[in-house]
């Protein structure tokens, strides 16, 4: 199975903008794209990933629809086949209460999207190269 | 009295002797012995008569008409009774006082054949030994009859008319007068007298009377058994005058504090029983002063207390109402006095103030008690206090507090109520502004990121297309965006300043300064800013709050003395107290003073001077959190100084 990254956004904008800091970084993994909370968690946990395996890295954004992205990280963590998957919460809030529920939950990063588009791709540029291409991921055969 | 053992008279009333007896007989008996004939003709005296009749020689009275040989006897009863046996034929026995010998006889008559016979003995001794008895009885009577009228709270004036009168008739004085002492002018007042008045004046200076200070010295009793002679006395002739032999003065009260004296006046000697009886009357009427001193005072204390007071026994009746209580039940005080409580305490609300004499009364205890009385649409205090024979009352008028309490309480109610709303409130708006502060953290941020996105890939992959002031738009479009991006993150800044909870710790304000001033020339090692710190500036506050409030003051005067040549930023504490930031940067026109401290306000254009205009919004955000206050100094050119206050512990506690 072929790895890839999950980017939970409900923002069509980010979501074009994010592929592009991807491209303009040069990382090509496959980049699946899922529109609210809800259908994240259809994804991740009820298995209808059309053959696909867990992905490799997620990409979540807190202000989702129907499932918040905090919500929907605490059953990310809570469920033993998703806890140990790499997630960085990429998000417009610089609340400091998303920030440490965040770390609480368990997040592997807190990134805030910069409004500047050349600080997005250099911030998209160091997550991609960081959790990646440098990060050993945990032993866990779906991820392979 | 009964007949002489010697001489029994018989049945027939006659005499045993029919005949004069043998003079032997005669003479040895102890009575004296007489016999007068039909026409009252002494025909036989004995020898014992003699000696009781004082005659010198027999013959000089033998064969007298008896009353002229004795003629102190004519009209006494002498006279009457030996008559009486004659006339009647029977024995007559009587006791009498003999003029002729001043001594008491008891005589016994007897009829005889030819006149009349006549027993007679001194019984002085036994007759004056009744009389001193009697006497003893009768003072002692007029002494306790005095005391009981001064238990049955007989009036002061009452009992001393009482007093001069039993004097009269019991002591048998000539007259007997009280006087009264007025210490204040020194002067004694005749009260009452009865009898002769010896003086004729009724007020005389003490100095005068001249008994008042033989009283004094007398240790409060002078007796004089001859007035008439007696050199203590200046009017010796008055007394004279008036037959007055003796006299008995007390001095009612002490000699240290006289109330006044009273004295009777003898015609004769006085007896030995009459100086403690007047003393007795004395100390009665001084001790009905006393207590009439005492009632007074204490009436006169609780007449002036606020409080209405009464006292009840612990039978509950009245003993003592003071004004203010008769009042409440609209009754003259004595109206009160001596009735049971239990007629009048029958307002509602009442029954607790019966149960509270009972109780207070029963186990000793004081204690008050609160209620409202509508019947005399008062709220009243009343607290009990125990005595030995009852209960003492006191009763206030609590209206005016009590109304206070509910108004207070009701306003506390209300007031709390109110806290309540606005709190509810407060939380809402919290909720509200949380949520916005959300909203525009993230969905302002969005699209921003979009117009920037978007116009930088129009820039990268159509700039073919474009020509140069297209290009030029795009720099234009983009630099909005990060500039609104700027706006937002400002404006969450402030709104986190006022919903941040603050902390209130000790901070070294001169420390905290130099710290951020350090970090301004790291971040600008191009300029040249002379920064003086006042050393040991101390306040108590929130320390990150107070770091932000320093970073945009300090970072202002760093900014405006830009243009500066030689720009300095001083940091202190004035004579008022107040803390200050002053540069000598490009200043401002104190008529926008006002405009300064508002979200958004600059004074300068971004072409001078770039910035948000949020900054001395958050700074008076921040003093005004802390309970603080700030004020702004400033000229055009001539630099800028800004003045803030923040409490002290002590004040922070408040």
């Amino acid at each position: 199975m072929k790895p890839y990254i999950l980017l939970i956004e409900d923002s069509d904008d980010d979501v074009e903008l994010t592929r592009r800091a991807f491209s303009k970084n040069h990382i090509i993994n496959e980049v699946v794209v899922l529109r609210d909370g809800a259908a994240a968690a259809e994804f991740l946990f009820d298995t209808k990933r059309e053959g696909r395996g867990l992905p490799q890295f997620i990409l979540l954004d807190l202000k989702l629809p129907k499932i918040s992205g905090l919500e929907l990280l605490e059953r990310i963590r809570r469920d033993e086949r998703t806890a140990l998957i790499p997630t960085v919460i990429l998000t417009s809030s610089k609340q400091e209460e998303d920030r440490l529920a965040g770390y609480r939950l368990g997040v592997n990063s807190y990134v805030r999207k910069p409004v500047d588009f050349n600080e997005f791709v250099e911030a998209v540029r160091q997550l991609g190269l960081y959790w990646i291409v440098l990060n050993e991921p945990p032993p866990n055969s779906e991820l392979e | 009295m009964r007949m002489n053992q010697h001489v029994e008279p018989s049945s027939s009333g006659q005499l045993p002797l029919s005949e004069p007896a043998p003079q032997g007989v005669l003479e040895r008996i102890t009575d004296g012995f007489l016999a007068f004939d039909a026409n009252w003709k002494l025909t036989y005296i004995n020898g014992r008569a003699l000696t009781l009749l004082d005659v010198e020689h027999r013959n000089s009275v033998l064969g007298l008409p008896w009353l002229e040989a004795f003629p102190k006897a004519r009209g006494t009863a002498f006279e009457r009774n030996y008559a009486l046996a004659m006339r009647e034929q029977r024995p007559v026995n009587f006791v009498e006082f003999s003029r002729t010998s001043n001594v008491w006889f008891e005589v016994n008559a007897y009829p005889s054949t030819d006149g009349i016979s006549v027993f007679f003995r001194d019984i002085t001794a036994r007759v004056e030994a009744d009389q001193a008895l009697k006497r003893t009885h009768s003072l002692q009577d007029a002494q306790l009859e005095l005391a009981r009228m001064a238990i049955a709270d007989f009036t002061v004036e009452e009992i001393e008319r009482r007093a001069v009168g039993l004097a009269r008739t019991a002591l048998g004085a000539r007259s007997a007068e009280v006087w009264s002492f007025d210490p204040r002018t020194d002067i004694f007042h005749r009260v009452v007298y009865d009898g002769l008045a010896v003086s004729n004046n009724d007020n005389e200076p003490a100095d005068r009377l001249s008994f008042s200070r033989q009283l004094v010295e007398g240790g409060g009793v002078l007796t004089s058994d001859d007035v008439g002679n007696d050199p203590r006395f200046s009017r010796r002739d008055e007394f004279a005058k008036l037959g007055v032999v003796s006299c008995v003065a007390s001095i009612i009260g002490s000699v240290e504090r006289p109330y006044g004296l009273i004295v009777a006046f003898f015609v004769a000697k006085f007896h030995d029983g009459d100086v403690e009886c007047i003393e007795s009357f004395a100390t009665t009427i001084a001790q009905v002063l006393a207590n009439n001193e005492a009632t007074r005072r204490l009436s006169g204390i609780l007449e002036s207390i606020q409080d209405a007071f009464t006292a009840v026994d612990g039978d509950l009746h009245v003993t003592f109402v003071n004004k203010r209580m008769a009042h409440f039940y609209g009754l003259q005080a004595d109206q009160l006095i001596g009735r049971s409580a239990l007629e009048f305490l029958t307002n509602p609300g009442e029954d607790r103030v019966v149960e509270a004499i009972r109780t207070s009364f029963r186990d000793n205890r004081a204690q008050t008690i609160e209620y409202y009385s509508p019947a005399f649409n008062v709220w009243v205090e009343t607290r009990f206090f125990p005595w030995e024979n009852g209960v003492a009352i006191y009763v206030r008028d609590v209206t005016a507090r009590k109304n206070m309490e509910l108004e207070i309480r009701d306003l506390n109610i209300d007031l709390e109520r109110r806290v309540a709303e606005r709190t509810r409130q407060l939380e809402v708006a919290n909720k509200e502004l949380e949520s916005f502060a959300y909203s525009v953290s993230h969905d302002l941020r969005a699209p921003l990121r979009a117009i920037d996105g978007f116009s930088q890939v129009i820039e990268e992959d159509y700039s073919d297309r474009l020509d140069d002031s297209g290009r030029g738009y795009l720099v234009r479009v983009r630099r909005a965006a990060k500039r609104m991006a700027q706006l937002i993150d400002a404006l969450l800044d402030l709104a986190k300043i006022a919903r941040r909870a603050l902390v209130r710790e000790p901070i070294n304000m001169s420390a905290l300064a130099s710290a951020v001033a350090a970090e301004f020339a790291e971040t600008y090692p191009e300029r040249k800013v002379s920064v003086q710190v006042e050393d040991g500036l101390m306040s108590f506050g929130d320390p990150t709050l107070l770091r932000t409030l320093f970073e945009n003051l300090i970072g202002n005067a760093w900014k405006f003395t830009r243009r500066t040549a030689e720009a300095e930023i001083a940091i202190g504490r004035n004579e008022a107290g107040e803390f200050f930031v002053r540069d000598n940067g490009a200043g401002f026109d104190m008529a926008y003073a006002d405009k300064l401290f508002g979200a958004f306000q600059r004074l300068h254009s971004d072409d001078e001077y770039e910035g948000t205009g949020i900054g001395l919004a958050t700074v008076a955000r921040v003093v005004h959190r802390h309970g603080g206050m700030i004020r702004a100094q400033g000229e055009s050119n001539r630099g800028a100084a800004f003045y803030f206050t923040l409490p002290t512990e002590a004040q922070s506690q408040l």
